[in-house]
């Protein structure tokens, strides 16, 4: 995406909006990106409006309506009834409203401190802070994120916080290892060499020079993680170590209507297309970003 | 080949320590939580004497480092990891018996996605831009957005429930004198025990599919992606102007150094399969490592969570190693580094 010389003077007044321009036309010039980006963008709506747009708010809670339970998906109903007589649907989406959340919690858990120990890291290469930093990841990586979630969510009480700490245990170092190689192919870029070179304090130099430049890949990173995040959340609540009931969770839902299987399929079946809409939305918002910004270590 | 020997020596080394380091933490983090695990596990009618006897059979009654020497004295010299509140026997009988079962899943898992993701990637690369091209990326990125779970229960309810093909879940039994590995379907092959050989197996594709679905689609997207950027490298087209065969010239040339991202995607693949098999276990009732380390965790069974992890832990540091080496040996410019 270079542009040639006579338009990057004639636009140079504003170059961040151009920038922001440039990069939205690409981003725009692919269709599956702004699928991907309208999805996430209506998922966010139905999340916040989850009260609002559903047929049956009240069917989110404790509920009970026996005489309509087990319903088979109809124009009242429009995903079915549970064993309780609660509307899918409008559990679906307040579940959806606990799995964006779990994500964003992950995320805000996991980021701030994994990049701010790459960066640290990164900035102090090959001193003993590096090591202790680098080697303290490796214990996180040594065994796969949904088992370490797994053990740190069930030490404490089950539900939404626990779960999401679980997570961000096992989800913190790959932002860190990602932040110090980021960090480590800038430090030989000559506008750190002269911040260094005219007494910058470290702290300016991770904060104002560095991290600026390495911003659009950690966010290109979010965007691709929070599908998986949401994958793993709804895995523990499948389990029983996320949200709690009565609650709805699209991981519960899913694993209660296991047991109705094959008859009363629809319990199951709409929570788990629903987590399939998710993923599948931020994974095409995050493949465009990254086609964007041109970024190959991700 | 002597630099590779230290190499492998000294990742080994640097596993054992991460290992040492992760099951202190583990084994502390599981004693400054508020609960308590012998409790828990004899219920609330047991009386507070056969409570304390059990803890203190299990040294959680000592200090943190003294409970912790204890335990890696038992592993060290009798492979003994302790007893296990869960099933209430040693956890590394539990271990025998499980852990062979979900490795026979993980290893058909395996084999499934190694040949099926390279296959359709390569076919995927060879028709660029065809249909057939198209239709084979549409299912690969449905198949990485799908989670494990949601895969097992549309196969269940479109070929165990509807189409009856296959068992719903479950294992046939496995016979005692049979045990030679613990993996049923291999034992029963080498036994010659035919009809239970091909039960068990009829019983695995179900959980091997769902489990390796995903993967197998990723590896696709990744092993043409590599094919393609390969393709269109100097020496290919050199190759096919002098003349060198197509068979050869795709077998060779082009298969070779496209295996070595897929060989790195591969292993990170293995290991996940280790993790998402929790659920596929929990869906199909499978008698296997995972659905025994999910009922430890639940229970806070100590030293069956502590085994959990290094098992786990062991099996991800091997992975890794056979890895690196395997991406050495297809790309000679790679230089094998340890951590010091």
């Amino acid at each position: 995406m270079e542009m040639n010389e006579d338009e990057s003077h004639q636009q140079r007044a504003r170059p961040r909006l151009d920038r922001f321009k440039r990069q939205w036309h690409k981003f725009s010039s692919n269709p599956l990106s702004l699928m991907g980006l309208a999805v996430v963008i209506l998922l966010i709506l139905a999340a916040i409006l989850a009260k609002v747009v559903a047929p049956h708010p009240d069917h989110s809670g404790l509920f009970l309506d026996f005489s309509n339970a087990n319903q088979a998906p109809s124009l009242r109903y429009l995903a079915g009834t549970d064993e309780y007589g609660r509307d899918i649907l409008s559990r679906m989406l307040v579940g959806l409203r606990y799995s964006l959340g779990i994500g964003l919690l992950v995320l805000a858990l996991s980021v701030p401190l994994g990049v701010l120990l790459g960066a640290i890291a990164g900035h102090y290469r090959h001193t003993w802070v590096d090591t202790a930093i680098m080697r303290s990841t490796d214990l996180f990586m040594a065994i796969p994120p949904l088992i370490l979630a797994l053990v740190v969510c069930a030490m404490f009480t089950p539900g939404y916080f626990f779960a999401a700490l679980g997570i961000a245990t096992a989800w913190w170092p790959w932002y860190t290892r990602l932040t110090y190689s980021l960090f480590t192919s800038l430090s030989n870029e000559l506008y750190i060499k002269y911040a260094e070179l005219g007494g910058a304090t470290h702290w300016h130099i991770i904060l104002k020079e560095t991290l600026p430049n390495a911003v659009s890949p950690i966010f290109t990173k979010m965007s691709l993680d929070m599908g998986m995040i949401i994958i793993i959340a709804s895995s523990m609540s499948f389990v029983g170590l996320g949200v709690q009931p009565p609650k709805p969770s699209l991981g519960s839902m899913v694993a209660e209507g296991m047991k109705y299987l094959p008859e009363y399929w629809w319990i199951s079946v709409f929570p788990a297309m629903m987590v399939v809409l998710i993923v599948l939305g931020f994974n095409l918002l995050g493949d465009g970003l990254r086609d964007v910004f041109a970024i190959e270590e991700i | 080949m002597q630099n590779m020997a230290l190499f492998i020596l000294r990742r080994i080394g640097y596993g054992l320590l991460v290992l040492l380091s992760l099951s202190f933490v583990v084994l502390s983090f599981i004693r400054l939580i508020p609960g308590d695990p012998v409790r828990m596990s004899l219920g609330p009618t047991a009386s507070e004497k056969v409570v304390r006897e059990v803890r203190s059979e299990l040294y959680l009654d000592r200090p943190i480092p003294v409970q912790y020497f204890y335990w890696l004295r038992g592993v060290l010299r009798h492979g003994d990891f302790g007893k296990s509140l869960f099933t209430h026997r040693a956890v590394s009988k539990d271990i025998a018996e499980f852990l062979p079962r979900s490795m026979e899943l993980a290893a058909c898992s395996a084999l499934l996605i190694l040949v099926f993701g390279v296959l359709l990637g390569t076919l995927s690369a060879l028709f660029r831009d065809t249909w057939l091209d198209n239709l084979l990326r549409f299912f690969a990125y449905l198949g990485v957005v799908t989670p494990p779970y949601a895969i097992a229960i549309f196969f269940l309810l479109l070929f165990a429930f509807y189409w009856k093909f296959f068992p719903i879940g479950g294992m046939p039994a496995f016979p005692e004198e049979l045990r030679v590995t613990g993996m049923l379907t291999f034992d029963a092959l080498i036994e010659g025990r035919f009809p239970l050989f091909f039960d068990s197996l009829w019983h695995l594709i179900l959980p091997a599919v769902s489990l390796s679905l995903g993967s197998i689609a990723y590896q696709a997207r990744i092993h043409r992606s590599s094919m393609i950027d390969n393709i269109n490298k100097d020496y290919i087209s050199f190759a096919r102007v002098v003349g060198v065969r197509k068979t050869t010239l795709t077998l060779k040339h082009l298969m070779k150094p496209s295996f070595i991202p897929t060989l790195t995607i591969f292993g990170l693949q293995v290991a996940a399969l280790l993790g998402n098999a929790f659920l596929i276990e929990v869906i199909f009732r499978y008698p296997g490592f995972s659905r025994y380390s999910l009922q430890v965790i639940m229970t806070k069974d100590p030293y069956g969570i502590v085994a959990v992890t290094m098992v786990f832990g062991i099996v991800f540091a091997l992975v890794n190693i056979l890895l690196d080496v395997g991406v050495a040996w297809l790309d000679p410019r790679v230089r094998l580094q340890a951590p010091e």
